[in-house]
């Protein structure tokens, strides 16, 4: 069985990730964003002081991460197209209720044992054959909060010459037992060294899938 | 004198050992500590920009320190300090305040070892000792890439970063050898410029080098050459990546370390050639090779004969390495304002390269990487054609008494 991360899955990753999104987020969303009628009254109201997207304030924003939309929001306007929470947060999050109604008041904590979990930035993806393909250094989600993508940095030495190329979400199988954490990839190193490279999010991306899905990448539009 | 002299070259290796670490190799180690490409990409610009700020300052500042061998120590001891945070403490602001550091500090080591060098040997030897230097940065350059590619391989890109902070004490130790301030040693080579010993910064008539339109075009050649020449190496890199396969980082480390080696056997030549035939020639071969280099990646596909044509970036490496400080020195003498002026040269060679990778980049992404290397060719030629043109001799004209065409032992004209 291949664990998916759906949209309620907490990443943790490194503070680089929140640093950006907390100093660019903020100012990048004018206060007129439609995303933001759809957070709760409470944080629009902390909005100006920057509390909203303190992310490493885990219990408070937990309503923004259990919103696949505005955490896109927030990650496309920060210019890093990945949902970033972190810590020991909770796993699987039930979907929030409707938009705008008040949160509860009582905040609930899950508890989730740290071998259920992988953080994934940074972490090598590897062949079936156990070679070492990259580092993950993106994930791209598309419109509904799922990840559609991930993007790795592949090949190079001392890193001259690498290429980030975007692999399908699906083409990603998580073995996280015995604290050995791996990655790996249904896709063979040709076709990644024929795989056109990643642009940025500005660009249509092209993502490498599953040779059996019979297509070499999805409409353009698929991963914004 | 042997002894000192040993002590330079040693130097010049160790100090390119571990400024190695600080190239491209941080954003693997940064990816692999979870960073997101905007962080890292934050962190680079910063040290960028601090890099082309600090270049002018850094110069002046060596200039204005009397004891060159306490500017080197202390940028050393700063660049140690800068690789050790970086391994230890990888959180956004420590490795910002790191790059930045790195940077001010460089901008001072680099000039700060050509003086000592000028110091050390005088004006009629530095063509020699220059080539030298170059010759043993390359050799350090060389190893420290395979160095670090065995460590980062094995270990982690964390030891990477321990090894360049360690690397800052044999440097230190080679400095040490060099001995006691080099600007009192016998008078006979070093009397007839001692840098510090010019009118102090008599803001008067000593800058009037600025003006110098040899410097200008001299400046404006080394933008156009960086223009040209600093992405085509990782552009070659991503094409060896697309097309090699499995040997694709064996090939790209041989496009890195190859050309050091050709660079460390010519640089001397092109230090005594400097001496012999003028500046001019040396300068000229280093630049006519690079739209040749050019060319050849445009039309070449095959990555194992891109590692031949990537051979030929060690001579312009070579020819630029010992000719700018040699150049710099010429334009001048007697000012007291050499490393100030070096900085101002490191400054257009920054700015080219910078823009360089933007643009090249760019060009690589919209149309391929044979209209890039093409467009880069051209850019060479350019530049090429503007040494040929416009750039002056600056070899000054012999003493009246030996002949005019050998490395001479005397004072100058």
């Amino acid at each position: 069985m291949r664990p998916r991360s759906g949209p309620g899955r907490a990443f943790s990753s490194a503070n680089g990730a929140r640093r950006t999104l907390f100093l660019f987020g903020v100012a990048a969303l004018p206060p007129s964003h439609p995303i933001l009628a759809r957070l709760s009254p409470r944080h629009r109201v902390r909005r100006g002081s920057g509390a909203v997207l303190r992310f490493n304030d885990a219990p408070r924003d937990r309503t923004l991460r259990r919103r696949p939309g505005a955490a896109l929001a927030v990650a496309f306007a920060g210019s890093v197209s990945l949902a970033v929470a972190t810590g020991p947060a909770p796993a699987s999050a039930a979907p929030a209720g409707p938009s705008g109604g008040p949160p509860p008041q009582s905040e609930e904590l899950q508890r989730v044992p740290g071998d259920h979990l992988m953080a994934i930035l940074g972490k090598d993806v590897v062949s079936a054959t156990g070679e070492k393909m990259g580092p993950i250094v993106d994930v791209l989600f598309d419109q509904a909060g799922k990840p559609r993508a991930a993007v790795i940095d592949f090949g190079g030495f001392l890193g001259v010459g690498t290429r980030k190329i975007a692999i399908d979400w699906g083409a990603l199988l998580f073995d996280m037992g015995d604290q050995k954490n791996v990655i790996a990839l249904d896709i063979s190193r040709k076709q990644l060294e024929a795989a056109p490279e990643y642009q940025g999010p500005d660009k249509p991306v092209s993502i490498v899938t599953l040779p059996r899905s019979g297509q070499s990448g999805p409409p353009p539009d698929a991963s914004r | 004198m042997n002894r000192r002299l040993r002590g330079l070259d040693w130097l010049n290796f160790f100090v390119a050992n571990f400024q190695t670490g600080f190239g491209p190799f941080i954003s693997v180690y940064l990816t692999g500590a979870g960073w997101t490409l905007g962080a890292i990409g934050e962190v680079l610009s910063a040290g960028t920009i601090a890099a082309m700020a600090s270049q002018v300052p850094g110069g002046a500042l060596v200039d204005a320190i009397r004891s060159k061998r306490a500017a080197a120590a202390a940028a050393i001891i700063a660049v140690m300090a800068s690789a050790l945070c970086i391994a230890l403490w990888p959180a956004f602001l420590p490795i910002a305040s790191a790059e930045v550091l790195h940077a001010f500090a460089s901008s001072a080591l680099g000039p700060a070892i050509a003086a000592l060098s000028l110091a050390l040997v005088g004006h009629q030897a530095l063509g020699e000792r220059l080539g030298r230097n170059a010759r043993y940065a390359a050799l350090g350059n060389a190893f420290a890439a395979g160095m670090m590619g065995l460590f980062g391989y094995y270990l982690s890109g964390h030891a990477v970063f321990l090894l360049t902070g360690a690397l800052g004490l044999p440097a230190l130790a080679a400095l040490q050898a060099i001995g006691g301030e080099p600007s009192g040693r016998a008078p006979d080579a070093v009397a007839p410029e001692p840098a510090p010993a010019d009118p102090p910064n008599a803001l008067g008539g000593s800058w009037r080098f600025l003006r110098d339109r040899r410097l200008l075009i001299f400046c404006l050649c080394a933008a156009l050459f960086q223009l040209a020449n600093a992405a085509m190496l990782p552009i070659a890199a991503g094409l060896v990546t697309e097309r090699a396969g499995r040997a694709a980082p064996l090939v790209i480390a041989a496009c890195i370390v190859g050309p050091q080696f050709i660079t460390a056997l010519v640089s001397p030549w092109a230090g005594r050639a400097a001496e012999s035939w003028g500046r001019r020639p040396v300068l000229l071969v280093g630049f006519v090779v690079l739209p040749i280099r050019g060319a050849l990646l445009a039309g070449i596909a095959n990555p194992f004969l891109m590692i031949l044509i990537q051979l030929l970036d060690g001579l312009s490496a070579a020819a630029l390495g010992v000719m700018t400080p040699l150049i710099v020195a010429d334009i001048t003498r007697k000012t007291g304002h050499y490393t100030t002026c070096l900085g101002l040269v490191g400054l257009a060679v920054g700015g080219g390269a910078t823009l360089s990778t933007t643009a090249a980049g760019l060009m690589a992404d919209q149309f391929g990487g044979a209209a890039s290397f093409l467009s880069m060719a051209g850019v060479a030629l350019c530049a090429t054609a503007l040494v040929a043109v416009a750039m002056p001799e600056t070899k000054p004209p012999p003493s009246p008494a030996p002949p005019p065409d050998r490395a001479q032992r005397d004072g100058p004209g």
